[in-house]
């Protein structure tokens, strides 16, 4: 490695970095394979509720409902039936207007059940460009309710949900079904529709909807009357805490060319629990006030940018073994580690476009300055899930806005006053 | 499971045929047990590196091992499978979704930590290098960290060994400038 700078040699910077002890205690190839085995589990019992997350924090795009869905048909399948009218003696929904002409063949029916579906070849439209390595589309055979590219792949498809509804109203229901290509770490979900040709093969309707516009994933369909209502989330996934995500039934109706929003809310307000928080605090120096003792304060100026009121902002700060303090805030929980002392504190709702102040008092030995490398406390801010019923993900962060975490920590010195 | 925005995230995996070493484990044992003893260390220097923060870098470590596990028959012949581990523990502390995910998932392995944590030389590199463009920090812990060489970094950024060189030389003056600015620097000279 030739290292010309007149700066710091950095081979030997690196070699020291190295070189030097355990950085930090193993936590254990048995506790990784733990994490890897309750995957494993979760997904054979739930696969199709497992799912992905993603916060859309970005502007809804309600308007391009009609471009952005047009009935993905690949290429080879045949076309569908569904404009054959209705002949008038079927079955019709009472919402439904049927066709005045009848012809005399009744309209394939449609109606396919979710253990037929799920051990059928499927005409598959194509996946985003992220799964397409991943996820099988075009003609895909299906095995109890699964496929996947190859028995190897992490990710596969699973047919979650199947529900029937006449979406041509040609008095015989349709297919409807919640499929998604899910693997550990990332996964779609869309909603498709399926009928029957006049031969009873199992053709494709379209694409009723997917991740499109701020939908990070779908959790559930049902039918109503000729449409299908669907369940869209705001956010899912392992990452996000209980109640975060916000949902919401949206309706899609097949327009005879391709499935339309038709009812429903085109998109979601603003997640109330995503705010950008702010931490800021200055070095502290701490003031000789006894023999062996100096003492001083560390002010942490804690700030809420918006949009939304921060119910319950956590904030952890971690201050070197020997420093004490002397006065917290008053919801504060103090551990020990062998990196310093974590203070995890609850602090007081704090409104869009406020701050507050986060005074701790600190008292430590003056031997602790005597050391070449000063003593350094670290802050993170964030608005934290209160926790379940049993304490579980208690300070769990919620997440902020994109691109806006950065101003999360903060960290400084802790100086002895000359 | 996290799904993020950039198309250039979702690529979690690096294809099989990576074949860059982490420093130092390259002979190890078929086992994983043996495999995880030996690499963990080396993986945590060099995500440690790359993130400044000691519980980020073991999370994104320890996701990449609960990954690895499943496909280890796969894994194991590969020629350097720590650099797979690598990737997608790099991969995982580079999105905050799936440093969310990885944290929630492994917190309650979390112990208190018996080693004393990082020296005060290594968190003032680690700080520094926290203050480098993404490339360059990346190119910076590959090269000095993991010592993969140029032809090797470039490799497995998808990049011009022209590119690495400029990252590589813009990130040294950037961190030379960082550990001057903090008044920390120098650890042996």
């Amino acid at each position: 490695m030739p290292e010309n700078d007149n700066t710091p040699n950095f081979d030997e910077l690196f070699t020291a970095y190295t070189s030097g002890g355990p950085l930090a205690a193993p936590v254990g190839a048995a506790a990784a394979q733990h994490v890897a085995r309750r995957r494993r589990t979760t997904r054979l019992v739930a696969a199709g509720v497992l799912a992905v997350a993603v916060l859309a924090a970005t502007p809804a795009i309600a308007s391009t409902w009609t471009d952005q869905n047009p009935p993905a048909l690949p290429a080879n399948t045949p076309t569908p039936t569904l404009t054959t009218p209705a002949p008038s003696n079927s079955p019709t929904p009472s919402t439904s207007p049927t066709p005045s002409a009848t012809p005399s063949t009744p309209p394939p029916d449609g109606l396919i059940g979710k253990a037929e579906l799920g051990n059928a070849t499927l005409e598959l439209p194509a996946w985003p460009e992220y799964l397409k390595e991943h996820c099988p589309a075009g003609r895909v055979t299906f095995s109890d309710g699964t496929a996947q590219l190859a028995p190897s792949s992490e990710l596969r498809i699973t047919i979650s949900d199947v529900v029937h509804t006449d979406l041509d109203r040609d008095g015989a229901k349709e297919t409807v079904a919640l499929i998604n290509c899910s693997g550990i770490e990332m996964g779609e979900s869309r909603v498709l529709a399926f009928d029957r040709d006049t031969s009873d093969s199992i053709e494709t309707i379209g694409l009723v909807t997917g991740h499109t516009g701020d939908i990070a994933w779908i959790r559930g369909i049902r039918a109503t009357g000729t449409a299908v209502e669907v369940q869209v989330m705001d956010a899912a996934g392992e990452g996000v805490v209980d109640g975060f995500a916000q949902s919401q039934w949206r309706t899609y109706s097949w327009s005879g060319k391709g499935f339309v929003q038709s009812g429903g809310p085109s998109a979601f307000p603003p997640n109330p629990r995503v705010t950008d928080l702010s931490i800021s605090g200055d070095d502290v120096q701490l003031v000789p006030d006894g023999a062996d003792t100096a003492s001083g304060t560390l002010s942490l100026t804690v700030s809420n940018q918006g949009p939304q009121r921060a119910t319950d902002p956590y904030l952890t700060v971690v201050l070197p073994t020997e420093v004490t303090v002397t006065s917290l805030p008053t919801k504060c929980e103090t551990s020990k580690s062998s990196y310093g002392t974590r203070y995890r504190c609850w602090l007081p709702a704090l409104a869009a476009g406020a701050d507050s102040v986060v005074d701790f008092s600190l008292s430590a030995p003056q031997s602790i300055f005597d050391g070449a490398q000063p003593g350094q406390w670290t802050a993170k801010i964030v608005w934290g899930f209160t926790g379940t019923e049993t304490g579980d993900g208690e300070g769990w962060p919620y997440p902020e806005p994109d691109g806006a975490e950065d101003d999360n920590s903060a960290n400084g010195n802790l100086l002895l006053a000359p | 499971m996290v799904r993020t925005h950039g198309p250039g995230d979702t690529r979690e995996e690096p294809p099989p045929t990576v074949a860059e070493g982490v420093g130092g484990v390259d002979n190890v044992g078929d086992s994983f047990e043996e495999f995880y003893a030996a690499a963990f260390q080396p993986l945590m220097l060099q995500l440690y590196a790359y993130t400044a923060d000691i519980d980020q870098a073991r999370d994104a470590v320890q996701e990449a091992f609960s990954r690895a596990w499943p496909r280890w028959n796969k894994l194991v012949h590969y020629d350097r499978p720590a650099a797979w581990i690598r990737t997608v523990a790099m991969n995982v502390a580079r999105s905050r979704w799936r440093r969310l995910r990885a944290a929630r998932a492994h917190a309650r392995f979390r112990r208190d930590d018996v080693t004393e944590g990082p020296s005060p030389d290594r968190v003032a590199l680690a700080r520094a290098l926290a203050t480098l463009p993404e490339k360059q920090r990346r190119a910076i812990v590959l090269f000095h960290v993991a010592d993969l060489s140029i032809t090797e970094i470039a490799d497995q950024e998808g990049a011009a060994t022209g590119t690495v060189k400029s990252w590589l030389h813009r990130g040294r003056a950037a961190l030379a400038t960082a550990l001057s600015d903090s008044g920390t620097e120098e650890t042996n000279a």
